[in-house]
């Protein structure tokens, strides 16, 4: 196999994770607002 | 089970105009079609249709009917499932994306061969097209079960119904049919759902805003969405989420065939992986929304009669019994609770009433439970088995039973669209697999590419008679969806260990690798033959077991060689 050429880390990748953090946020704050 | 009073001619038209125009619409854009679109998609493919296409194929009918049913039941915990789905798309973009296109592969196994060899690709095909084959068939199966029950639709004719549709444009289009019929699906599938949302909450009891609609489903339990807890017998937690689900996207996504040739058809490095990303942003709020629209059915039957037990099935055959009077004793009992919760909620919910409510729902589950036993019970004595778990039957009741004329018919083909959708993946994956790893590796001429589709049209032909063939069949059997899940278990992690020696572990050889999956495969049959693990472990099991067993074997075949030199 030839060398790989390396692939960099992008913005895209740290908005995804940043989004899917906020959406679990949103989530512990519904979980907390309707559990007693 | 009155067909006739259930659906309206209206309600005909709007389903089969909508599928039709998607068959004949997929048919249609792909006529002038080069070998290139038929296997790759034509390489033309933009990052919006990879991610509608990457979307629509993991959504299947079981989706659309069985997770509001979820909700209804469990509440909104099972989104958790999803929470690994984000990491496992960087992953692939980082890695398996640059390494696909670079060697310009038509499928996920053509590159084991570049890595490996010839013996460790056709290996992973054969072991894809074992599990997929049959999953194909289930994907028609499911629904079409479900469908039949409720309408009173002919099973088999159902089922030939749902395979042909799906051929002919698979057949014809191949790849490319597959991705530009996927964004119609789509558009119909997300067009429903929104309007079955709004039309639940509009449905509403008066005063009932959707902010107390939430703190009523909140006060029965349905708005947990979060476990942090570490309880290993909880199937949906954060953890299992991240951990597990990354693991498992990460096969499915990543060395899946039906999926890797939807990213595989992107125009670049870049389109592919803003569709993979794409997917990444979205999953998570869409499988939040449809799990939503569960627990607004769930509020909507505070207010409305539903039965105990929703599949039409159970009823019928309880009412052939002996357990007749048992079983109308437990479904008055229901009605007084419903009517007895309706008038705590007319006003909304209080927070002085949650006790009570509480008490109420676990009441009626306790009834629910009584149920089921009763209609194990009639299984017992009956050739027919009916399922007693009715989560997929609670949102195909409510849409025949409470959805104005038309949109019935909208509903049922976003359900039906969501099933040709997967299949059209899953067939054309199976054909290209067929065609590539196993057809044109081992015939001794250099064929052309043309003669490469012929092939391919072929094989996409005999996979959907295969797929309509075990959908047929799969009735006979009594767990047949749960066979297919041991099956795909059995084989996945296997074939994630295989992809993984590849990427990361650059000394392993293909011979170690071969025997390695091997050695691994024998031991996953037996290990789950002498029921040593839950079944869903094998998959873990397997992809550490191939890892760590090639790298031993290369280690030692390795000493070999240099003693051999010296």
């Amino acid at each position: 196999m030839n060398e790989e050429k390396k692939y960099p880390w992008q913005k895209m990748y740290t908005v995804i994770l940043i989004a899917n953090a906020v959406y679990i946020l949103i989530f512990y704050f519904i979980t907390q607002y309707f559990t007693e | 089970m009155e067909i006739d009073s259930k659906l309206a001619s209206l309600d005909w038209i709007i389903l089969f105009g909508t599928l039709l125009f998607i068959v004949a619409y997929g048919t249609y854009k792909t006529r002038k079609n080069t070998s290139e679109d038929f296997l790759r998609g034509g390489n033309d493919t933009k990052w919006w249709t990879i991610g509608l296409s990457v979307m629509a194929t993991q959504a299947s009918a079981i989706t659309f009917l069985s997770t509001p049913g979820q909700a209804f039941h469990s509440g909104m915990g099972f989104v958790q499932f999803y929470f690994g789905l984000p990491i496992a798309m960087i992953v692939i973009c980082l890695v398996f994306i640059p390494i696909y296109h670079r060697l310009k592969v038509y499928t996920a196994y053509e590159f084991l061969e570049n890595r490996f060899d010839l013996k460790t690709r056709s290996l992973a095909a054969i072991l894809f097209l074992i599990q997929r084959g049959l999953a194909a068939g289930i994907t028609i199966f499911a629904p079409a079960i479900i469908l039949s029950a409720v309408l009173g639709w002919d099973l088999l004719l159902l089922n030939i119904l749902i395979g042909v549709l799906v051929i002919i444009y698979t057949v014809s289009g191949g790849t490319k049919a597959v991705s530009v019929t996927q964004k119609q699906q789509m558009a119909v599938i997300f067009g429903g759902m929104f309007i079955a949302f709004y039309l639940i909450v509009d449905q509403l009891p008066q005063d009932i805003t959707f902010t107390k609609a939430l703190e009523i489903a909140g006060a029965s339990g349905k708005m947990e969405v979060l476990d942090f807890s570490f309880d290993m017998s909880n199937r949906y937690t954060v953890w299992t989420g991240i951990l597990g689900g990354t693991f498992l996207m990460l096969s499915y996504f990543g060395t899946d065939q039906s999926q890797v040739q939807r990213y595989l058809s992107g125009k670049s490095i870049k389109e592919s992986q803003m569709g993979l990303l794409f997917n990444g942003l979205l999953k998570v709020p869409m499988q939040f929304f449809i799990l939503l629209v569960g627990v607004m059915v769930f509020v909507f039957y505070q207010f409305n009669a539903s039965p105990l037990n929703f599949n039409p099935e159970a009823k019928e055959a309880i009412s052939n019994s002996k357990f007749k009077a048992e079983y109308n004793q437990l479904e008055q009992e229901h009605i007084d609770i419903e009517n007895t919760k309706k008038t705590l909620l007319l006003d909304g919910f209080q927070e002085s009433e949650r006790t009570q409510i509480q008490s109420l729902n676990e009441k009626d589950l306790a009834l629910k439970e009584e149920g089921k036993k009763i209609i194990d019970k009639v299984n017992e004595s009956s050739i027919k088995k009916i399922e007693s778990n009715d989560k997929d039957y609670v949102f195909i009741h409510f849409i025949l039973n409470n959805l104005p004329r038309g949109l019935i018919g909208l509903l049922l083909a976003v359900i039906l669209s969501a099933v040709m959708s997967s299949t059209a993946s899953e067939l054309n994956a199976l054909a290209s697999t067929t065609a590539m790893d196993l057809y044109r590796r081992n015939t001794s001429e250099d064929k052309t590419e043309k003669h490469y589709v012929k092939m391919s049209k072929w094989f996409t032909l005999m996979w959907g008679i295969i797929a309509i063939s075990v959908a047929c069949v799969a009735n006979l059997f009594d767990n047949l969806i749960q066979l297919v899940n041991i099956i795909g278990s059995i084989f996945y992690g296997n074939v994630l260990g295989i992809f993984l020696l590849a990427f990361f572990i650059k000394h392993v050889k293909g011979n170690a690798v071969f025997i390695a999956a091997i050695i691994t495969q024998a031991l996953i049959i037996s290990i789950y033959y002498l029921d040593w693990l839950p079944y869903l472990w094998l998959n873990l099991l397997g992809c550490v077991l191939v890892i760590e067993l090639a790298i031993i074997i290369q280690f030692f075949s390795l000493k070999n060689d240099r003693k051999k030199t010296a």
